[in-house]
């Protein structure tokens, strides 16, 4: 996976000022982080987190992963260690999620009418889902040792919550990265009371950005 | 169309909607199905081959103007988490069994442990070379009759036997591809290029039915001296006659949702000296590429091609009775516009002799353009028109049998049809 690993270029790092600290009841700051890929437009669904930083977040409901359209919705999801992850079924049609990917492969038929099941990630990787019924589907959950993590939106921007201060590492995993080790980008420094944000560069080997288009091509029964 | 054929298409119609409708909350069971009607104008110097004539097409000039061209009952089954049973249910005009499976297999689909997706299935199926072939029953959603390449699958085609598909996807390359390569081993199958050898190409909507026959024309493409012999006038092309199974391997590359590279080598592994109940088993070979993908302006792109051999009868030497080499091609562009598609395909094809002077032996060189339009004008109901025309040369000089025969040395059989297809 070294090529994976020279794929990323050095971080650019901006630290923003701002007079209006964003506050909130742990102390830390909010964190905002951009994404562009190599061609300078903002990359979406990218997984980031602050490596370093494990201290409790206030407590969340399972993050969700739909099946819409034959399609794993979102493409990609990070999950801090230890994480139940909710898999939902809102098509009309059967799905069979699985992963093959150790130690975290699991199996969850998720059958017309029980559309709802989860699954606990115990173990830190990226878990590549496959649907056993319909095989173009392609997702991928993130287990990161990291209690601040999260996914770029489709203008490749991503805010962390109550980040403490500090300088924190950023790493990130989008497909076509390393999966073992997933690359540092940079850093970020969060300090006093201002909010913090970030901006970096990611050579993305092209992977799938949002749902590919078949065009005209009409879809195949087999 | 005979009022039987309307009775079993109300009832293939009538079945899946019950069935549906007991059991709406699960997809344990799903059916498909369509009927399809057509008013046809046809211009051609011959009947057509179902009418043991030399016509190209399904229909010829004596068919009347409304037919009935098919009905289908797809079923897919899930028996377990990892085994489907599926089968299609087929009615259709037909000499001598007018419903009949194209198909009817369980597939075995294990959730991968690994990279490596396995599935299999065992049964009576379709290699899946057809680019063109991808909807429901098999149905072709691009035109109303299929290229001279597909239409061929369709009416010789089938395993029946047991086929192997391991894939896995490289997710760190651009559009995750997958690599797929398939192998398959089949019993049955063993006239296969019988048709293609004494008709040529075809093109057309029609498929084969499992336990069906086929017609062939009196007069053959390739081969015309053979006469003296009496003249099989039709073929199962699904039997077994030489007990010796043939395969095909293949391998594909996926790209995205839409690039698709597929090559393939077919081998029936038939004996050509093996005869069976006046049916002799025909040693059919070929190669395949396929290739699709989504071009500029939303265009999608269909190419397939298939180059072969079939042959029969006693080892002469440098070649056998029956010796012939086929090849065909084509290119199918379509656009989709909302509810609208609008596709147009160019087919090349040939037959050639390989063991005759050319002179005096017919062929079957031709190429047919094919414009098609159809609209999907509700959930239901489907309408369609095509244009096709179809030009061939028969032979090379006056002096060759199929003139010799009374039929012209060159041919031009034109064809214009509306389509309404009813589907679940």
């Amino acid at each position: 996976m070294g090529v994976a690993l020279r794929s990323v270029r050095p971080a650019v790092l901006v630290v923003l000022l701002s007079a209006a600290g964003l506050h909130n009841g742990y102390g830390g700051q909010s964190v905002l982080l951009a994404v562009t890929g190599r061609d300078g437009q903002p990359a979406a669904d990218v997984a980031l987190y602050l490596a370093d930083v494990h201290t409790p977040l206030a407590k969340q409901g399972s993050p969700v992963v739909d099946q819409r359209g034959e399609a794993f919705v979102p493409a990609v999801t990070v999950v801090p260690l230890d994480s139940d992850v909710e898999f939902i079924n809102s098509d009309l049609t059967s799905h069979h999620v699985y992963s093959f990917s150790k130690p975290n492969s699991f199996e969850l038929p998720l059958y017309k009418g029980n559309a709802r099941l989860r699954t606990h990630f115990s173990k830190p990787g990226v878990v590549v889902l496959g649907c056993n019924i319909h095989d173009s589907m392609l997702g991928y959950v993130v287990v990161v040792d990291s209690t601040r993590s999260g996914v770029t939106g489709p203008d490749g921007r991503l805010t962390l919550p109550d980040v403490p201060a500090g300088r924190h590492a950023v790493r990130a995993w989008a497909p076509g990265l390393d999966r073992v080790n997933p690359p540092e980008l940079g850093v970020v420094e969060v300090g006093g009371t201002a909010p913090a944000s970030a901006s970096f560069q990611l050579d993305v080997a092209g992977a799938a950005r949002g749902p590919q288009q078949r065009g005209s091509l009409a879809g195949s029964d087999y | 169309m005979t009022l039987r054929a309307l009775m079993l298409a109300a009832m293939l119609g009538g079945l899946p909607a019950t069935v549906l409708g007991a059991d709406s909350a699960d997809d344990r069971h799903v059916f498909h199905g369509a009927v399809d009607v057509s008013a046809v104008h046809v211009s051609t110097p011959f009947a057509s081959w179902l009418d043991e004539g030399q016509g190209k097409l399904r229909f010829g000039e004596d068919d009347g103007a409304l037919q009935f061209s098919r009905a289908f009952l797809e079923y897919r089954g899930r028996l377990t988490s990892t085994v489907v049973a599926h089968g299609v249910l087929n009615l259709q005009d037909s000499k001598d069994r007018l419903l009949d499976l194209t198909e009817a297999y369980l597939e075995w689909r294990p959730v991968p442990r690994t990279p490596w997706r396995v599935r299999s299935r065992i049964g009576a199926f379709y290699p899946k070379l057809s680019l063109e072939n991808v909807d429901h029953g098999w149905s072709n959603p691009y035109a109303l009759s299929s290229s001279a390449i597909n239409t061929w699958i369709g009416e010789e085609l089938r395993t029946f036997g047991a086929e192997v598909r391991a894939s896995r996807r490289f997710e760190v390359l651009p559009f995750a591809p997958e690599l797929v390569v398939e192998g398959a081993m089949f019993y049955g199958n063993d006239p296969t290029g019988a048709l293609l050898n004494r008709r040529g190409w075809a093109l057309h909507d029609r498929q084969t039915g499992i336990l069906s026959g086929l017609p062939l024309p009196q007069t053959a493409a390739i081969e015309p001296w053979e006469a003296f012999d009496k003249n099989p006038d039709g073929l199962e092309p699904f039997r077994e006659i030489d007990h010796r199974p043939g395969f095909y391997v293949a391998g594909e590359w996926l790209a995205g949702a839409s690039f698709r590279l597929k090559v393939a080598h077919y081998d029936n592994h038939g004996n050509p000296e093996s005869l069976k109940n006046f049916e002799y088993a025909w040693k059919t070979r070929f190669n395949h590429i396929g290739l699709q993908f989504s071009g500029p302006g939303n265009i999608g792109v269909l190419a397939q091609w298939l180059d072969g051999s079939t042959v029969m009868g006693r080892d002469l030497g440098p070649w056998h009775v029956y010796d012939s080499a086929f090849d065909a091609r084509y290119l199918l562009l379509t656009r989709a516009f909302g509810r609208h598609r609008v596709s147009a395909r160019y087919d090349k094809f040939d037959v050639q002799p390989t063991n005759d002077p050319d002179n005096y032996t017919n062929r079957d060189n031709g190429h047919a353009w094919t414009a098609s339009y159809l609209f999907d004008w509700s959930e239901h109901v489907r309408l369609g028109a095509e244009y096709l025309t179809v030009a061939t040369e028969h032979c090379v000089t006056n002096e060759c049998a199929w003139v010799i025969s009374g039929l012209p040395r060159t041919s031009r059989e034109d064809q214009l049809q509306l389509s309404l297809r009813w589907q679940l």
